[in-house]
């Protein structure tokens, strides 16, 4: 996932929080009565009055079949619960963006709903001959709403800005190593004019300079999401950003209100001159500080929400609700796994790791407790993700008892004697229902191996902190990871050395320092397979579930970014309806919304 | 009586200092900081970066020291969570919302906790007094904050929409918290009313009150209630404090946005500034409270006599 | 018309034995008391012999059954991860009543010296209590909990103490508050007077006098500790999975009000009938020991 971690749009995204539960019960009733009371039935064959063909305030024309222009809001909910909202913008921070960030911009590229990187700003890159440098050829014409036009310069400033050691950017980990000269620019060893990212042959040429052959740049510069260079200088920061006086933006939106408690609004920029025109002109982001989303979803205050399952067998009670589809698509990609402290006994022994790896039965579990929101996971790449495999791995780590317990003995613990009792650590994450999922798998482990796991749950800062210290200070836990961009090299390298696992293989590293440099696919996806192969089978981690994430949206929401992809899934694709999506464009709001209640309760409109 | 009033306050700012500086010691102490909830551990010249940014990377009591400067100009700092406002803007929103609900949630349940318990002592074994016991006593007790809301939710916003399910911004926004917040301190009290309530209406000198013919109203007023009351202000005094700072159960079944739920998020999120902040407003809420409550107990019984109180 | 006076009787009790004697007679003419007392004691001994009389074991998981109705084979039926859920009411009346009563006791064997020592005794005494008092207060308990936590893990012994730890000040200050208020009363004086040793009027004389309001107070923190236990839970620092408990269980049963009821009804009645019970026995034992009392 790029940009937010994956806690981060967890507890964006509606889901039924820590605290969630309060409200889950009553509200679950709320929404069963509203439900027979609501006016909200499924009706849509009345078509409201037409819009299409008409232009709205950026100038898209509105496609056959959509509603007049003052229709064409999106609403959705966003959970702050655990969350900090600072910003608006990728490059001021990561972890603390408020909802409907980096929409001020356009990045140089872009992915479509087939996870393809796609032309953004940039109109096409080229790697250079002996592979140290990407050159990119931004598209003139393109305005800041102060009236200077988007260059490679505003691309320079912001990310000089984010390697500014004053700055403290919280996701420097992303360039560093990548860029030329990032990481020291971070350490305060050089000036952050340093950095290899540099004006080529003229004001439109962008030159980014790599430490080392890099093939995955484009994926990377999917968060290319700029800073405007003169606001930059002018304010210091990026917290320019976050007041609509002085937003400044060169996308299709523009700040109107930033109320991180309660409410964002962004309105389309007028002086708008790129060339993504999206039919939806106002976005607009309800905060809840917990409570279910549900009702908020039943009563035409929100467009859509994210459902958990557990929402889904709600929704699928409700008479006005249990004929909406069910859209379901990988999101960022998540696999939920548990790792080992592998260099401490007795996880420093792979046989015992690959005992457990061996006793996991996903079947029963992903059907009990999280269907239909989740697939089995073998290896650490969800199918679907550039270079997954997931057959060769199943041999590595398929529910076979016996053979789980003859590698116990093997390992010096005959059916389980003598092994010492392990600490398995968690933080509750309601939307994968971790609480259950760590029961049933310690239960599992429990029985198939004749040991004793013990629970510990944590507050989540306390859990990463562990986590992340080094070393690890945690012997067993369950965690998950989603992607920060497309390409293998970014998941996998979770498992590199010295990064927050501590399994430390030298080949594995080596495989992927020759998959990241490698620009042959086919080369690419041998040195990958291998890759994944090495880490399924000495399992420094037993790989349990891949969370898919369920959407529904009210029958009024129409277009190409809810259609099916080609690996079948649908609902809008990650990142989501961001600048850096071509879904943005592909979104509008149908002529059979007259038949449904919105609520609008910004006032905007 | 000011002597000793100024004298209990004095102490308690003493207090308050030093409990400030174990506290922040304690902070500092618990894993993990306000930037640590990252997916990949940070390199280690970032985290270097951000730590200096906020001030965290100085020796703990300079950053005492910086903080306690602050806060004697008033300055309680900018909350982690929120860095677009300050501390004090933070509480000043939050805050009130909690003092209403509050406010009232404290008139009902003690007043009405207060009238239950007596009734139920005065009609002693009868099937008032079971009735009284069982239910309001009981099942404020034995049912949770955020069960009774759900219950109340369910009831009088779903089935009979009499009331909003949640949110603030119109006055019957508060109707249904405050029965939730209500319910357990009127059992409390109702159950403390009629444990002293009925010790001290079989004692003697109510007896010998009854038998010398004083009527039972003057009974009631002078006698039992006023000594009843010493058990109660020692129990129900520091329920005060409590609803006063809020219950993250209520504030987040019927969202309000108030004050409660802050002293949980921001502990898990090691807000320093905010966690002190807070810290600062439970002490002088507490320490006044026990103040309080001592000086109440000479008042309500005149034959008892503190240490230091004249009257 | 003279004041009325304040006599109790300097000594009541002809001796020790009879005094009991009497309080059990009174409590047992007491029915309702008796039967709550009877009840009390089972929910008690039902949690001291879960591994026996409970049909299933505590971590039996079944994750073909999860959430179902009752059947043959699940008496009351399931919860969310197919376990039995008399098994698990069963097991949390063990761990909930380990909680409940074992941190008021703690509170109270701490507490109520202090308290009584304080309140008797006033000057330097009082004025450490007082500060002891505050400081407790003002600590904030979660941050308090998560460096424990960090420090040695979280667990049912580590819980009950923790809680034990945090409860002795609502003890103490009640009972400085009883002793304040009863320390200057006449019969206290005239026992002075007569030459009775301190200890004695401490605990003879006064003791029986204040004791009312602490068995009230102990009886009622038993539902308020489940609950403060399950509050822990929430932020997971207190009692750790698998483990029931009847407070974590109202919490984790929470969010499946919709399709089970069961899950998070079966706990709320179990915590509503230790309540009830415990408070009418308590209730009548207070009666039963008041001197005073008809």
């Amino acid at each position: 996932m790029i940009g937010e971690s994956t806690e981060e749009r967890l507890s964006r995204m509606p889901h039924l929080s820590r605290r969630g539960f309060l409200v889950a019960g009553g509200v679950g009733a709320l929404s069963t009565i509203l439900a027979a009371c609501s006016p909200k039935s499924s009706g849509g064959t009345s078509l409201g009055p037409s819009g299409s063909g008409a232009k709205n305030a950026v100038g898209a024309v509105l496609p056959k079949g959509a509603a007049l222009t003052d229709q064409q809001y999106y609403v959705q909910p966003f959970d702050s619960t655990g969350a900090t909202y600072k910003a608006l913008d990728f490059y001021e921070t990561v972890y603390s963006r408020a909802p409907l960030a980096d929409e001020f911009n356009i990045p140089l590229v872009r992915l479509d709903p087939n996870y393809n990187i796609v032309p953004g700003a940039a109109t096409s890159w080229t790697q250079a001959a002996n592979g140290l440098s990407w050159t990119f050829k931004i598209r003139p014409g393109i305005m800041w709403s102060n009236g200077v036009e988007m260059t490679a310069a505003d691309y320079i400033a912001t990310l000089r800005y984010s390697a500014d050691p004053k700055h403290a950017w919280d996701f420097t980990w992303f360039w560093s190593g990548v860029i030329k000269n990032y990481a020291e620019a971070v350490a305060g060893k050089v000036p952050d004019t340093a950095i290899g990212v540099k004006q080529g042959a003229d004001k439109y040429t962008l030159v980014i300079e790599t430490e080392g052959p890099i093939a995955f740049i484009p994926s990377a510069c999917l968060y290319t999401t700029p800073l405007s260079a003169v606001a930059l200088e002018k304010y210091g920061s990026g917290l320019y950003n976050i007041d609509p006086s002085t937003c400044v933006s060169c996308g299709p939106y523009i700040l109107h209100t930033f109320e991180p408690t309660s409410t964002i609004v962004l309105a389309p920029n007028t002086k708008y001159t790129g060339p993504f025109k999206p039919p939806i002109d106002y976005l607009i982001g309800n905060i809840y500080n917990g409570g279910d989303m549900l009702p908020r979803f039943q009563t035409g205050e929100v467009d859509t929400f994210n459902a958990s399952a557990l929402d889904l067998k709600v929704v699928a009670k409700t008479p006005s609700l249990k004929d909406l589809k069910v859209y379901k698509n990988p999101n960022d990609f998540e696999i939920w796994y548990t790792f080992f402290n592998c260099e401490t006994a007795p996880f420093d022994n792979m046989k015992v790791r690959q005992a457990f790896a061996h006793a996991v039965d996903r079947g029963p579990l992903i059907d009990s407790l999280l269907a239909p929101l989740a697939i089995p996971a073998y290896g650490y790449l969800m199918p679907g993700y550039p270079f997954a495999v997931s057959t060769p791995l199943e041999k590595y780590t398929n529910y076979d008892p016996s053979l789980a317990q003859q590698l116990l003995s093997e390992a010096g613990y005959p059916g389980g004697k003598g092994f010492p009792s392990v600490t398995f650590n968690w933080w509750a994450n309601a939307a994968s229902n971790t609480e259950e999922v760590v029961q049933a798998l310690t239960a599992n482990w429990n029985k198939v191996l004749g040991i004793n796991v013990e629970l510990q749950e944590m507050d989540k800062t306390t859990f990463y902190a562990k986590m992340n210290h080094i070393p690890t200070q945690l012997q067993m836990g369950f965690v998950s990871y989603g992607m920060d961009y497309f390409d293998a090299s970014n998941m996998l390298s979770v498992y590199k050395s010295g990064g927050r696992h501590n399994w430390d293989n030298a080949q594995y590293d080596s495989l992927l320092a020759k998959g990241a440099a490698e620009s042959n696919t086919a080369e690419r996806q041998t040195i990958y397979t291998q890759a994944q192969e090495l880490l399924t089978d000495q399992a420094p981690g037993v790989f349990i579930f891949h969370l898919l994430y369920g959407y529904l949206y009210w029958p009024y929401l129409e277009g190409q970014a809810l259609a099916a992809n080609q690996l079948g899934y649908d609902g809008i694709q990650w990142p989501g309806l961001f600048a850096t999506s071509s879904s943005l464009t592909e979104l509008y709001v149908a002529d059979n919304v007259s038949s449904y209640t919105r609520q609008n309760e910004s006032g905007v409109l | 009586m000011l002597a000793y009033l100024g004298q209990r306050f004095l102490t308690l700012l003493l207090v308050m200092l030093v409990l400030t500086m174990v506290i922040f010691g304690l902070m500092h102490a618990v894993p993990g900081g306000p930037f640590n909830m990252t997916q990949q551990p940070l390199p280690p010249a970032a985290m270097a970066n951000i730590m200096r940014k906020y001030g965290l990377s100085e020796p703990l009591w300079r950053q005492y020291l910086n903080w306690l400067w602050a806060l004697l100009h008033g300055d309680l700092g900018i909350p982690f969570e929120d860095p677009t406002t300050t501390v004090t803007g933070l509480i000043a929103h939050a805050w009130p919302i909690t003092l209403i609900v509050g406010g009232i949630t404290i008139g009902v349940s003690y007043i009405g906790g207060l009238i239950v318990g007596c009734v139920s002592a005065l009609r002693h074994n009868t099937w008032i007094d079971w009735l009284l016991t069982s239910v309001v006593s009981t099942a404020g007790v034995a049912l949770p904050s955020y069960v009774v809301g759900f219950l109340l939710i369910t009831v009088f916003a779903v089935k009979l929409g009499w009331l909003p399910a949640g949110g603030w911004g119109s006055p019957e926004d508060v109707i249904l918290p405050v029965i939730a917040f209500a319910l357990y301190p009127m059992a409390l009290m109702a159950r403390y009313t009629r444990a002293s309530t009925l010790e001290v209406t079989y004692s003697d000198y109510v007896r010998m009150g009854r038998a010398r013919g004083l009527s039972d109203r003057r009974i009631t007023t002078r006698y039992i209630l006023r000594t009843s009351l010493i058990p109660l202000i020692t129990i129900m005094g520091p329920n005060i404090p409590n609803i006063l700072t809020g219950s993250i159960f209520i504030e987040a079944t019927f969202a309000l946005p108030g004050l409660g739920q802050y002293f949980t998020t921001a502990s898990l999120q090691r807000d320093y500034p905010l966690i002190m902040a807070l810290v600062l407003i439970v002490a002088a809420l507490w320490g006044t409270c026990y103040i309080l409550s001592d000086v109440a107990y000479t008042l309500v019984d005149p034959r008892v006599r503190i240490e230091g109180l004249s009257r | 018309m003279t004041a009325v006076t304040v006599p109790v009787p300097v000594t009541e009790r002809r001796s020790s034995s009879s005094f009991w004697h009497a309080a059990w007679y009174r409590y047992r003419r007491n029915k309702l008391a008796l039967v709550s007392g009877v009840i009390a004691v089972l929910i008690l001994v039902v949690g001291i012999f879960a591994p026996i009389l409970a049909p299933y074991s505590d971590s039996a998981t079944n994750l073909n059954a999860v959430l179902a109705g009752p059947s043959a084979h699940y008496l009351l039926g399931t919860d969310q991860l197919g376990r039995d859920l008399l098994t698990r009411a069963i097991y949390g009346d063990r761990t909930s009543m380990t909680v409940a009563i074992g941190a008021p006791l703690i509170g109270a064997i701490i507490g109520l010296p202090v308290g009584i020592l304080s309140g008797w005794f006033g000057g330097k005494t009082d004025f450490v209590s007082l500060r002891a008092f505050e400081v407790f207060t003002m600590v904030p308990q979660i941050l308090m909990a998560l460096l424990l936590i960090s420090l040695f893990g979280s667990g049912l012994g580590k819980l009950v103490l923790f809680l034990g730890i945090t409860a002795w000040v609502g003890f103490a200050r009640l009972a400085r508050a009883q002793y304040i208020a009863l320390r200057d009363r006449d019969f206290v004086q005239a026992a002075r007077a007569l030459g009775v040793p301190t200890r004695r009027i401490v605990f003879i004389h006064v003791l029986p006098n204040a004791v009312g309001p602490m068995i009230v107070y102990f009886v009622q923190q038993i539902p308020a500790t489940i609950f403060t236990a399950a509050g822990f839970s929430f932020l997971g620092l207190g009692v750790q999975d698998p483990l029931a408990d009847w407070g974590k269980m109202i919490n984790d049963g929470e969010q499946y009000l919709q399709v089970d009821l069961m899950v998070a009804l079966l706990p709320i009645i179990c915590i509503a009938l230790a309540t009830l019970s415990f408070s009418f026995a308590g209730d009548g034992l207070r009666d039963a020991l008041d001197p005073t009392s008809r």
